[in-house]
């Protein structure tokens, strides 16, 4: 790991550091994204068919083109690509050379495929001393479950969050997408750059494990700790806790009204009930009458507007959101002004907007270019390594079977 | 006699962020897992409170949830299960940095601190005598994490929100549901996790860009933009075709079937104890049981037909493309259920993943408690808690190979740590920090 020039670590704190990703899947391509964004030269490893999540939607017009998706367009920002069929004892070859000249290499690869390619930390390591390596599958690299399979859907019912998610009179139900791999994701991206530190301070490096069933069972809320210990059953609620933790149906849409004791005051100001304030401070009351305490605020929100009934929070002071629309967030105030919006323009799909990253620094700048197509780096990418193209790189073929969990 | 934080720094010796001190200013869940994943990591992680202002989860035990009067002299600020989780591997300083001699203290931290964390409203620090300039004039070499909800400044600034509000306002929670129904919130408050996480890895890649570069950050990590990016494939879906995508619920858009059925429920006498949330009423629904599976190719609708022992169904013309299975999923749901009801989770998931099928038993905490891989991978690790007794906490989540992190120490009684702090971090005699508990600027019980 060495620094390109003197002051780019402090634009780009990942400058120099060469990141090799591969098997995608949602968790190593948002971690990736992540690290190039923040000026890692990442490389993303792709079968002949192209990664899988290449096969996913959206697609302009909805016509599947590899080169078009719009999960791995989002995902892959700032990296580059080298084609590699690395079933071939060649293509082995020049995995091998890359991962030698690499800082951190992530894997989203099953585990049974990190052993048939060789894939494990310790041989790699060996005169490779400062090599990172984050490994993310569904379940670990141990265990009964193993080399089970899944889905998006699976995934997220394995770790216990779809068990609380969902009406109390209707089945568990899914996130949106791939929820449970985004987790996974930062915890990926958490745990590269933890050892990064590592390599940076010791010289030493190490393989950080995500499991992405651990991933979300480990962050049960208060749930998880009252089952470890205490041996009770939570359920899933709806989307009413009780009457001041809820969504709410308005009169153009939804808000959501998640107020503490400590924002009452405040709450009941939003909606003109000052009245309210003093009888239900009272927490025995409130419980008491919270039919009655929901009926009024389902009464208010379908009186007035989301942006209303946002706009009445914001000027109170009290913790009320409302459930935006996708085009409003394109154009929502916060984000325009922080420039979170990146606009790029892909050949053949049109000017597409794509995120800066939730971590800002006084200083830094966060790095996006258009994902890039199917080996479009290849040549370079093994030149640099002083690998011959001849000696395992692939041309851009047709789809392999997928192995990424789709929705 | 051995002290506390020469004790747990010992014990992470070996670990990624030993020798990294971080004074942590957050309180409820996003800020305290943000810490807590740098704790695990051998981080150095002290816990500030003010003995009129403890982190509330402290409170947050079963008694209080019961609106049981709790007694104070049995200490629940101590013995929350909820707060034990998120605060193990850290240090606990309870001080009163309104008395001149608690702010004195809390400076001489921030001179010995790399990092500080603070999950305030954007504005909170700087009143309490840590904004910028009093930060760097103190220490110049520290890095600041900040964790608003939405911004620190700007148009956002007067924004406040919790956790779900914050998956509201990222328009996830518009995109989750059922596909015959409106929006719903995720089960947890899913956005405090997420802005904890990514928290944590703000911390480190400040420290990296510090060893590398010399200059210390200043970082801002907004809880709802790390969520606005959770949904990609639907803002590029409205750029690119000016449609938002419908709410799909548990199926798949590419494949059929896909789903949550319905399992044969837990024995009578085996239900389960639900939580204080819930009213004597709802235990039947505890022994519901649920059970996700996908049948992504032809192949894989051939294996499930053959695991439902209705082999036959794999020919059905009315089902052989997935096209066809998309079109006719209701009618797949109503054979799926009819074999899945007859079974337990267990020998649905197992008969399905012999066959290479996609499946998964929906988990509640208390499967997650008792399931034989999480319990073969040692998922929860015991720990003895002074007052709580035997703990269950789960174990670090970033697995490392050489060093393995495990859960080193309890997390702190509020205070514990008060004299090993102000005597060995900060070198104040003991004839002084005696007189700062009799004066109660430092405390080990709340003052409500």
């Amino acid at each position: 790991m060495t620094t390109t020039g003197s002051d780019a670590p402090a634009a780009s704190p990942l400058a120099g550091i060469r990141v090799l990703e591969v098997g995608g899947t949602v968790a190593v391509s948002s971690a990736g994204r992540l690290l190039a964004g923040f000026g890692a030269d990442v490389i993303k490893v792709e079968p002949p068919g192209g990664d899988p999540l290449r096969q996913f939607g959206p697609f302009p017009a909805d016509v599947p083109d590899r080169d078009a998706s719009g999960l791995f367009l989002w995902l892959n920002t700032g990296k580059r690509s080298v084609c590699v069929d690395y079933t071939t004892p060649a293509g082995r070859h020049v995995l091998t050379g890359l991962i030698a000249q690499c800082d951190l290499l992530m894997t989203g690869l099953p585990p049974r495929q990190l052993a048939d390619l060789g894939l494990d930390y310790d041989p790699l390591a060996a005169g490779h001393e400062g090599l990172a390596m984050v490994t993310v599958t569904d379940y670990g690299l141990t265990g009964p479950y193993r080399d089970y399979a899944a889905t998006a859907l699976t995934q997220f019912a394995t770790g216990g969050q779809m068990w609380m998610t969902g009406d109390p009179y209707r089945p568990p139900v899914k996130n949106f997408g791939f929820q449970a791999e985004h987790q996974a994701g930062l915890h990926a991206f958490g745990a590269a750059l933890t050892l990064i530190y590592q390599v940076l301070t010791t010289g030493r490096g190490d393989r950080a494990e995500i499991s992405v069933q651990e991933a979300q069972a480990s962050i049960l809320e208060v749930n998880g700790p009252n089952a470890f210990n205490y041996g009770t059953e939570s359920f899933r609620h709806g989307n009413v806790l009780r009457a001041t933790w809820g969504v709410y149906p308005c009169a153009d849409g939804y808000v959501g009204i998640h107020v503490l004791d400590r924002n009452l005051p405040q709450f009941f100001r939003a909606m003109g009930r000052e009245d309210l304030t003093e009888t239900y401070l009272n927490p025995a009351r409130r419980a008491e009458d919270n039919d009655l305490l929901e009926a009024i605020i389902y009464g208010w929100c379908s009186e007035h507007t989301q942006q209303e009934i946002f706009a009445a929070g914001v000027a109170a002071g009290a913790p009320i959101a409302y459930l935006p629309r996708l085009p409003e967030l394109l154009e929502w105030p916060g984000l325009v002004e922080k420039h979170f919006w990146h606009w790029l323009e892909h050949a053949g799909v049109g000017n597409l907007p794509f995120p800066a990253s939730a971590i800002s620094i006084e200083g830094a700048r966060f790095q996006l270019s258009q994902a890039p197509t199917l080996g479009e780096h290849s040549a370079d990418i093994l030149r640099e390594a002083g690998l011959s193209p001849a000696a395992g790189s692939a041309e851009a073929g047709s789809p392999a079977a997928g192995s990424a969990s789709g929705q | 006699m051995s002290n506390s934080v020469d004790d747990l720094a010992a014990s992470g010796a070996a670990l990624p962020l030993a020798g990294v001190t971080v004074l942590d200013l957050t309180m409820v869940w996003a800020g305290p897992y943000a810490t807590k994943l740098l704790a695990d990591m051998g981080a150095t992680v002290i816990k500030l409170e003010s003995p009129d202002r403890i982190d509330p989860i402290r409170m947050a035990t079963i008694e209080i949830f019961m609106l049981e009067a709790p007694d104070m002299a049995t200490k629940p600020y101590n013995r929350s299960a909820y707060f034990n989780e998120y605060n193990r591997n850290k240090l606990s300083l309870t001080i009163d940095t309104r008395d001149p001699r608690g702010a004195a203290a809390l400076e001489e931290l921030v001179r010995r601190s790399d990092v500080l964390v603070e999950n305030f409203r954007p504005g909170v620090l700087a009143r309490l005598g840590l904004g910028d300039d009093a930060l760097a004039a103190l220490n110049p070499d520290i890095i600041r994490v900040s964790m608003p909800a939405y911004s620190a400044t700007g148009s956002e600034s007067r924004q406040v929100g919790y956790g779900p509000n914050i998956e509201e306002m990222s328009g996830l929670t518009r995109l989750n549901g059922y596909p015959d129904a409106g929006p719903m919130k995720t089960g947890i408050s899913f956005a405090d996790p997420m802005a904890g996480i990514m928290a944590a890895a703000a911390s480190v890649l400040a420290l990296i860009r510090r060893q590398r570069s010399g200059i210390p950050s200043r970082v801002e990590v907004s809880q709802r933009d790390i969520l606005v990016s959770f949904i990609g494939e639907a803002i590029l879906e409205w750029a690119m075709n000016g449609a938002e995508p419908k709410r799909t619920g548990n199926r798949s858009t590419a494949w059929a079937p896909q789903g949550c059925y319905r399992c044969a429920p837990l024995a009578a006498g085996s239900e389960r104890r639900l939580d204080v949330y819930h009213s004597a009423g709802q235990g039947a629904a505890a022994a519901e049981r649920w059970v996700t599976l996908s049948a992504r190719t032809d192949a894989e609708w051939a294996a499930l037909c053959d695991a439902m022992d209705r082999p036959e169904l794999a020919d059905d013309p009315r089902y052989r493309t997935v096209e066809q299975r998309i079109a006719a999923h209701d009618d797949l749901d109503i054979i799926v259920s009819a074999w899945t009801a007859e079974l337990s989770d267990l020998d649905v998931v197992t008969a399905l993943q012999q066959r290479g099928v996609p499946a998964g038993r929906v988990m509640s905490c208390l499967d997650v408690a008792s399931d034989p891989h999480l319990e073969e991978r040692g998922f929860l690790e015991t720990v003895l808690h002074p007052q709580a007794g035997e703990t269950r906490v789960t174990a670090p989540v970033w697995r490392l190979h050489r060093n393995p992190a495990h859960v080193r120490r309890h997390a702190p009684c509020l205070g514990e740590d008060n004299a090993a702090v102000l005597g060995e971090l900060l070198g104040i005699s003991q004839d002084d920090i005696a007189e700062l508990d009799a004066a109660g600027v430092t405390a080990t019980a709340p003052r409500f």
